[in-house]
This record gives structure tokens, sequence and C-alpha cells, in this order.
């Protein structure tokens, strides 16, 4: 590209006239490429940013009721006041870190170890890998429903397995206690598999002699995990861990397939949730839109470091 | 300490054996080199020195001590790996003190302090605070060789330490390497696939090929008393050549070349018949050319033609061709003094000296007549 930006005669005199520079900004490179990048980024522009930009504007007004017609007549906080100061909304984002940080963490370190037991030449691995990875590929609905079933007071496999050492029943979904913890339980089942393949990407890409190299060194086992090829891992664990994140704050799908209305199970009631409800069961739409700006905040906190590392590793 | 003992090593993978029945006796402080082709089996016979394989049968004794199953952790060895196998995400003194911090009677303080020895000795005190992925190939190549120092092990294990460098780094470090080791005084076990390294580096050497051993002893003797025609074969560059014949007439007979016996040389062949399969073996620089008649001794001369000449500055590679020959490539490489010209094409007389020549079995490939030396030319058993 570019190699024919021929401009003319005039081009190479002092003081050349408007049309010949017009003519150099078309030829150039950036505007004749513009087909190209110019209709993605209009699209994005308007359905990514615009929506954010208009949920924002929404969340300055007072409208409820109904979505038209929106007046932006008087604009001020006065919902993010409302919302940080609304015990549902507190409790609700309490229940998104703890769902955030918990699962994440227990996944990253469930999915390490699977991915070491595996790599350390177990036979079958394929198979074994296949399994492990079958249920992320199930969708949320199906995975919230068979959960349901496991976790069932009366017929549920989970409480009849307790019940043959004698404990239980225990209401998982319906004591607000544990509901939460129930639900993380459950979307662990169902990511661990994909942290451990991409650990175990991340191990097989470590060659054989760094273990080598600590075994002669004089370091046992653990000591070489932990010192040697668990810090190797950087890259697989963060790029992991985004994606845990990102599907940790999508988690609105699996409560609303548990219950099928807009009150998931108590005791797990989540950004997300809470938003959906108050928009479309009371119709709040400005609260509503505060809830969102304020879910896209906590999300860009999640994204923000992550692009901050690809940065400073000079990949971005 | 640090006398290694292997004793009819075998190592199978599955139906492959990779090493069958080796066995060497590597002495305290020695430098042994490990040389054969790829697959020759010497990184695995490596290996399970340094306890990453388990022998198949056998049996390997560090100072008598049966090691076979004992955890490379527990065997005071240290190994320079090929691809150096350096933690990318330490820095070099983490690299150096990793080794370290896994035993005991240090304080942190005398780990520094070894750590900077060691990096002093090998000029890369400047560079303790790199990481790996920051240093030239030649300077990874030192640190890899400071881990192994800095433990100050019984056995250093080198696994083609120097393959992945470019030429003239090979040599420096080649010196440098021989230089340390004998200031260590520490056993070496060293494998090459390169048989420059093999010669110029090692007190011994094992040559090694398809798994099994082909012979071991100090370079010139390898060189000039190859117990058959692989290491003969192996040894020297560029190597020796083989004419394939029989044993007829008055000596040596084959399509091209018809090569009398004296006495010397007819008693080291008694045992073979007429017609039995022999083949005769010249070193390159053994080759006598002469452009003139006159200057000739006129048994064991041939007349030859010139087809390529690969001048190297200090000596000519000269391909030569029999006359009568149909292009069968060449027949022999003999090497000439660089200064001397020739061109390609010429006609030369070339001389096979009788007591320069080998002779090898031609069924099995064992030696049955190596050169003669003269007694100042002894190859001097270090």
């Amino acid at each position: 590209m570019g190699t024919n930006e021929t401009t003319g005669p005039s081009a190479t005199e002092e003081g050349v006239g408007w049309q010949t520079k017009f003519r150099y900004v078309l030829n150039s490179d950036f505007v004749r490429s513009a087909p190209f990048w110019a209709v993605p980024f209009a699209i994005m522009a308007v359905a990514v940013y615009g929506g954010i930009g208009y949920n924002f504007a929404i969340s300055l007004t007072d409208n409820n009721g109904t979505i038209e017609p929106a007046s932006f007549s008087n604009l001020d906080f006065e919902m993010y006041v409302q919302a940080l100061s609304d015990p549902n909304v507190i409790q609700a984002a309490t229940h998104n870190l703890i769902l955030l940080v918990s699962f994440t963490a227990i996944c990253l370190v469930f999915g390490l170890f699977l991915a070491i037991m595996l790599d350390r030449q177990i036979r079958y691995k394929e198979t074994v890998q296949m399994i492990y990875l079958l249920p992320m590929s199930l969708s949320f609905v199906v995975t919230a429903q068979l959960w349901l079933w496991m976790y069932d007071t009366d017929s549920g496999i989970i409480n009849e397995l307790l019940g043959l050492l004698s404990l239980g029943p225990i209401d998982f979904i319906g004591n607000p206690e544990i509901a939460l913890w129930a639900i993380i339980f459950a979307l662990i089942w169902q990511f661990s598999g994909y942290t451990m393949v991409v650990y175990l990407a991340g191990l097989q890409s470590i060659p054989s002699s760094q273990f080598e190299a600590g075994m002669i060194d004089g370091a046992r086992t653990l000591r070489i995990y932990l010192r040697v090829i668990i810090p190797q891992l950087k890259a697989s664990s963060v790029s992991a861990a985004v994606v845990l994140m990102v599907f940790a704050l999508k988690a609105f799908t699996f409560l609303y397939a548990m219950t099928g209305r807009y009150f998931p199970p108590q005791g797990t009631d989540i950004l997300a949730t809470l938003m959906v409800r108050e928009a479309w069961q009371y119709n709040n739409w400005a609260y509503s839109a505060a809830i969102a700006t304020l879910l896209l905040l906590m999300a860009l906190g999640v994204i923000a470091p992550y692009l901050y590392y690809q940065y400073r590793e000079g990949s971005l | 300490m640090g006398a290694i003992t292997i004793d009819s090593l075998t190592k199978r993978f599955d139906d492959v054996v990779a090493v069958d029945d080796v066995s060497v006796e590597i002495e305290d402080g020695e430098f042994l080199v490990l040389v054969g082709p790829s697959g020759c089996g010497k990184t695995t016979t490596l290996r399970m020195v340094a306890g990453l394989e388990t022998p198949s049968e056998g049996a390997i004794r560090f100072d008598g001590e049966l090691v076979n199953y004992t955890v490379p952790q527990d065997r005071d060895v240290a190994m320079v790996f090929q691809d150096y196998a350096l933690y990318p995400h330490m820095t070099v003194r983490g690299n150096l003190k990793f080794g370290l911090e896994e035993e005991p009677d240090y304080t942190d303080a005398e780990r520094d302090e070894r750590v900077e020895e060691v990096a002093e000795l090998l000029d890369i005190g400047n560079l303790l605070e790199r990481k790996p992925g920051e240093l030239s190939g030649g300077q990874q190549q030192r640190v890899a060789l400071g881990r192994a120092i800095v433990r100050d092990p019984e056995v250093f294990l080198m696994d083609e330490p120097l393959s992945n460098l470019d030429a003239k780094l090979r040599a420096q470090m080649r010196t440098e390497l021989q230089q340390l080791q004998d200031q260590l005084d520490v056993t070496t076990v060293y494998v090459t696939h390169d048989q420059t390294e093999a010669m110029t580096m090692s007190d011994r050497m094992v040559v090694m090929n398809d798994g099994e051993l082909q012979q071991v002893g100090a370079p010139l003797e390898l060189y000039h008393e190859p117990t058959n025609r692989f290491v003969a074969e192996f040894i020297g560059e560029p190597s020796m050549n083989f004419v394939d014949g029989q044993r007829g007439g008055d000596g040596f007979e084959s399509e091209t070349l018809d090569y009398p016996f004296d006495s010397t040389i007819e008693s080291s062949v008694a045992s073979l018949g007429d017609g039995d399969r022999l083949t005769l073996g010249i070193r390159p620089e053994d080759i006598e050319l002469y452009d003139d008649a006159a200057d000739v001794d006129v048994s064991h001369t041939e007349a030859m033609t010139v087809t390529v000449v690969e001048p190297m500055g200090n000596e000519n590679v000269v391909h030569l061709t029999y006359d009568d020959s149909e292009t069968r490539g060449d027949d022999l490489i003999a090497i000439s003094d660089g200064l001397r010209t020739i061109e390609t094409g010429a006609e030369l007389l070339v001389r096979i000296p009788p007591e320069a020549i080998h002779l090898f079995d031609g069924d099995t490939g064992d030696a049955l007549h190596n050169r003669l030396l003269e007694t100042d030319e002894q190859p001097v058993t270090q």
C-alpha cells in the first residue's frame, strides 16, 4: 500500500495547491484503508460505546414507569446516591465480590492441581482432558438445571449420598446461608476443566529440562513446582483468571435459570439480577441504569489490571 | 572422590535398545568425552549417570557405591544441558543461587559470596541482576556452567553444551572449559557428536555407535589405532579413505587398486585366505602426491586425476579419481600443503605409503592391521 502515492508533477514544488494536498490526503493509507476499518469501527462506536453512553444518560434521569419518553431535562446523580445507600445493592455487590474472588481463586488452584496431576504422565491424557473440558461446553441453563436436581432436598443425588452417611438432608438452594456457596461449587465444577486445560497447555510449553535442572540442583518435587514451574505459568494464570472473572460477572444466566423468575434463590442476589429485576419488574429504568453503570465499573476494575499487565509486558 | 564405574549398562525403551552393555571406568578428575553420531546412546548414558533415567540392566557406581536407584538430588552431580535450561523467571543470581539454597549448611551471606566468586571466575559478575532472556548465547552458556560449578559437585555432566554456539565462540569456550576443568579438577563426563571437540578436550574418549561401545582410549590412540572401521571413519576430518576389495595375489586386490604387502603387513593378515574380503584404509594426510615420476618410489604408486580442490588455506583437500574409472565419484581424498598449487583436472602420481595403511576385515569391520608409528610419533598417553 502507498507505493503509488504519486501526486502529480507539482508535488515536488514549494507551495503546492490545495487540490494537490487534498489528493495527497485521499491517497494516504489511512483514508484508503477506511472501508475496511471504518465499518466495524462505526458499529462498535454506536452499539457498544453508544450503548454505554445512553445507559449513563438514562441513569442521570429520574425515569421510571415507561421507557418512553425519556426526558433528559433535569440530570443529576440522585440514582447513584440512592443505589450506594441501598442495602440491596450493597448486598448484591458483596455477593458479586464473593463470587468473583472465591470462584476464580478456587478454580485456578483446583485447575492447576488437575493439570499438574495430568502432566505427570497419567495415561489416556487426551480422554481425561476431554472429560474435564466437557462441562465448559454446556450452557449455563443446562448446568443450572442439572445442579438444581442434584441439590434437591428430597431426591437429589447429593442428599441421597449424604443420607448414606446419615447426614442431612440439607436444603442447599433454599438456605440463604449456603445457597451462594452451593452455586459457586456448581460453577467451579463447570469451569475448573477449562482452567486445567489452560494450565496444561502452559505446563507442556515448559521444556522438561527445566524440571530436570531443578532435580540436578537438588530441589525436591514440591519445591521445583513452587519455585521453578508455577512461576513460569504466570501468563496462563492471568489469562485464565480474566476469563473466569468475566464468567463470574455473567453468572446472571445461571441464577436466572435456577428459578426462572426475576428473583434468584435467596442469598444469591447479584448486581446483574438486581438490575434486571429493577428494570423489568419494577420499571425503575433510571435506577437500573445506575446499577448497570456500577456493574460496568466493577468489570473495568477486573479488566484494568490485566490491561496494565499486558501494557507492561509490551504486548499492547 | 568422583570415580565412576559403569558396568554392563543397558537401557531399553520398550523394544528399542538405546544403550547396549556399555562398561567404562572413569577415574577421579578425568575429562571423559562420550562421542558418536546422533542416536548412538551417548546422551542416554549420560542421563543414567545423572539419575534422570533408570538403567534397565547393569550398574552405575560412584566411588564403589551403587547409585542405580539414587535420585538425582542425592547424587551430588551437576549438569549443563544442551538448551542450558536456565530458569527464565529468575535473574542470573537467582539461577546460580537456586541449587545452593538446597544445601542447608550455608548461610545466606555465604551463598551470595559463593555466587559472586563463581560469577567472577566465569567473567559474568556484571550480569548477575539480568534475566537469562536478556543474555547472548555465550553468556547464557556461562551462566549454565556457573550453575554447575557453584555447587562444587563431585561430577560434572555436560550434554552437548557448546552445540548452540557459533563456530568461533565454540572454539573459545572449548579452551576455557578445558582450563576450567584442569583448575577445578572435577570428574567430567562430556557428551558431543563433534569429533573435534572430543579429540581436543578429552583425557580419554569413548566412541559409541548404535548403543554399543566401540572403543575407549586417549584421542591419539583412537586416531592412530582404531579397533574397527567405524572408529577409523568417525575420527578425523576429512575422514579416512576406504577401498573395499579382497585378499589376493601378493596383497590387496580391488577393481581399482592392487596393493602388494610387505612382510610386516603380511603377518597381520596371515589368517585370511585368498578371496576373503578386506578393506584398505588410508588417512588423507598420509597420501603422497607427486607431479613427476622421477621423484617417486615406483612401488605403491598410481596415476590419478584431480576432480576437485578445496583450498583451506593451511592445506588443500584434493579429490582424486583413477584415470580409467568411469564417473563413480571420487576414489580417494588427499591433503596437500596449502601453498602448493594443484589444478583441477591435473594428473598426479599418488603414492599410498605402506607404513600408513590400515586394514579392516571386510565383513566385520574389525581392524586387522593399524599404521606403523615411528617411536617419536608415539601417541602421548595422557
